[in-house]
């Protein structure tokens, strides 16, 4: 589990994280939702190491996150960054088998490949492997990459017993990773997110759109300028109020009795539009 | 997709077709390939020249030396080859693969296809120093011994090389890390400034001393001899050894300095690596061979051409290729307008910006297509 302590983050006297004490268990999907600047992408930066904490401590299944090899924490926690920009013409197969190099020293082995292959038929990209990233759209290049991150995750033993749960848990940290993907893979990346969560991994996903964090998350945290506003299921955190204090927007939260989730709809007070020869 | 996301799945899965054969052999194959033409490049080149050698000869005087007698040796021949020959294609071999190598690494560290050693100093450094040298006839070396001041050009241009890196290096470096971005800003303005120190050197220096740096500015192979060989061999090795083991790093830092360290890569240490290899392995080419431009830029887009941007593939086989290319390249050099030569420099730029438009142009019609 990820067990953030009153953690903070300030850089040259501006705090761009006041404290906050956050869990993230197996087996759960807490999604981070904010308007911009509110803090989400530090936070996940501190939770993925990329950011020291000014204060507070951060363990990870149980050890300092400081305290881990780079090649060891590789293994049990993977990030999927907004800005993933290539210049060199990898193909989609040689990309996604970047994700296995902490697990292998010189030459991939046989348990390497069948992940890799494993992950590839996942994101529906088997049919593609040759292509170059760069001749990709960029909804397309954001699936290689979770592509990426997933291989860094799985282990073999996961695709030959899928049932078990891993020995340890892991964690797959995803920076706004619907950007650039069309309508059904949004959904397609989330329910993939479900899917390793009900194999006892833990996400956390930074996420700009009520509805998918409505339908998709167990825990949500609500940022704004740095401050927790609301942090748990996202039926109870997730109200007009909090919503109107986090975006300064007006939303209505529909109960649907076909679904299991609440949908949230903005309502804009603006005049209506109207023709110029009116 | 969706459809698998939702279907249960039964305890013992089966595992998923294989995707495709093993990505190695392609690069076996190839790698296979450019070792053999190098050695056939290297025997042929070895006997063409003033006095023309036959491979079989050729043959002949190097299984001699491997105490294997395969018959008789013209011994003028034989000391043409050692003494003169083999010294300088050797030299050549070794320039040409550290060029492209080091090429190949610093593009994927400045994860920019069009990133030159040049960028951090290296070049320039060199150059400025070498002018030095030339000019103020500095004759440090002559009292310690005639054979270091022999060598008085080149000792120069490595320390300039060697020197304007650190400084780019120590510069870029914030809070303990180095930042490539600022690494780049600062490699810039300290370019401009030994060109701008060289300029006023060029402004001062006489008729002679302009020819001197005109030449050397070119390259040439033509100052390797077996000492020169035996001092510079070994630095020229280590990076062609080291720099190869880098390349999986160098691949993960192709998607991001951070996504690499997420992937357990030591960032901070494959970037000081990588900059100290290079700057040892290009700083005793430059030191010399002078300046050959251009090798270390075409050779890793035209491997990237052949078997794409794998740098564990990219970085040998751009080595290979570059030991090829430069040492037909200084073969063309002397033959040419024999018994006079020309500058290395001159070929490996009429040939090598020809390549690089029509790789540009053919890129170009791909991505319309």
């Amino acid at each position: 589990m990820i067990h953030a302590q009153h953690l903070s983050y300030s850089l040259g006297g501006r705090t761009l994280l006041q404290p906050q004490t956050i869990c993230v268990r197996p087996g759960e999907l807490v999604a981070v939702a904010g308007a911009n600047g509110a803090g989400k992408s530090t936070l996940l930066k501190l939770l993925s190491r990329d950011l020291a904490p000014t204060s507070g401590t951060i363990q990870l299944n149980r050890q300092a996150l400081s305290a881990y090899p780079a090649r060891d924490l590789a293994k049990c926690r993977a990030v999927l960054t907004q800005q993933n920009t290539l210049s060199f013409p990898f193909s989609i197969y040689e990309l996604v088998m970047m994700g296995r190099y902490p697990h292998f020293d010189h030459q991939p082995t046989g348990q390497d490949l069948a992940v890799v292959d494993y992950v590839l038929h996942q994101t529906d990209l088997a049919h593609m492997t040759h292509r170059s990233v760069l001749s990709l759209s960029g909804g397309e290049q954001q699936r290689v990459f979770l592509a990426r991150v997933m291989a860094q995750l799985i282990d073999y033993h996961e695709l030959t017993h899928p049932e078990s749960d891993s020995l340890m848990p892991k964690f797959l940290l995803l920076d706004e990773p619907t950007t650039g993907l069309d309508l059904y893979y949004q959904h397609a990346l989330l329910q993939q997110a479900r899917q390793l969560t009900r194999r006892g991994y833990g996400v956390v996903a930074i996420l700009h759109d009520l509805n998918l964090v409505m339908q998709y998350a167990d825990q949500v945290l609500l940022l704004h300028q740095g401050q927790s506003l609301a942090f748990g299921p996202p039926a109870t955190a997730l109200t007009p109020y909090t919503i109107r204090q986090a975006f300064g927007l007006d939303v209505q939260i529909i109960e649907q009795p076909a679904l299991d989730y609440p949908i949230v709809i903005p309502i804009t007070r603006q005049p209506h539009y109207q023709p110029l020869n009116a | 997709m969706l459809a698998n996301a939702t279907t249960e799945r039964p305890a013992q899965a089966p595992l998923p077709p294989r995707v495709h054969a093993t990505p190695a052999a392609k690069g076996r194959w190839l790698l296979g390939g450019l070792a053999a033409g190098l050695v056939v490049t290297i025997l042929c080149s070895v006997g063409v020249g003033a006095l023309p050698i036959p491979v079989s000869g050729v043959v002949a005087i190097l299984m001699k030396q491997l105490g294997i007698a395969t018959g008789a040796v013209d011994a003028q021949q034989e000391t043409i080859l050692l003494v003169i020959r083999l010294p300088r294609i050797l030299l050549g071999v070794l320039v040409g693969a550290v060029l492209s190598m080091a090429g190949a690494s610093i593009q994927g560290l400045f994860r920019n296809p069009l990133a030159d050693p040049g960028l951090i100093g290296i070049s320039s450094g060199a150059s400025l120093m070498a002018v030095v040298m030339i000019v103020l006839q500095i004759n440090l070396f002559t009292g310690l011994s005639a054979l270091s001041g022999l060598y008085a050009l080149s000792l120069a241009a490595f320390t300039g090389a060697t020197g304007a890196t650190l400084l780019v290096y120590f510069l870029s470096r914030q809070g303990g890390r180095t930042v490539v971005s600022t690494m780049l800003l600062v490699g810039i303005a300290v370019n401009v400034l030994c060109e701008a120190c060289r300029g006023l050197l060029v402004y001062l220096a006489d008729d002679t001393q302009l020819r001197a740096i005109s030449f050397w500015s070119l390259g040439s192979l033509g100052g390797a001899t077996r000492e020169i060989l035996s001092v510079a061999g070994p630095f020229l090795l280590i990076p062609l050894l080291l720099l190869p083991r880098l390349g999986r790093s160098l691949n993960a830092f192709t998607l991001g300095e951070s996504q690499a360290g997420h992937l357990g890569v030591h960032v901070g240490r494959l970037k000081g690596s990588v900059i100290l290899l290079t700057t040892l392995g290009v700083g005793v080419a430059v030191s010399v061979s002078g300046m050959i431009g251009f090798v270390g830029l075409v050779v890793p887009h035209l491997i990237r051409q052949m078997a794409g941007a794998d740098n564990r593939l990219v970085l040998p086989a751009s080595g290979l290729l570059g030991a090829i290319i430069l040492t037909l390249a200084d073969l063309l050099a002397r033959t040419l307008v024999a018994p006079a030569e020309l500058p290395i420099g001159i070929i490996t730029g009429m040939a090598g910006a020809p390549v690089f438009l029509s790789i540009l142009l053919k890129n170009r019609s791909q991505s319309h297509a």
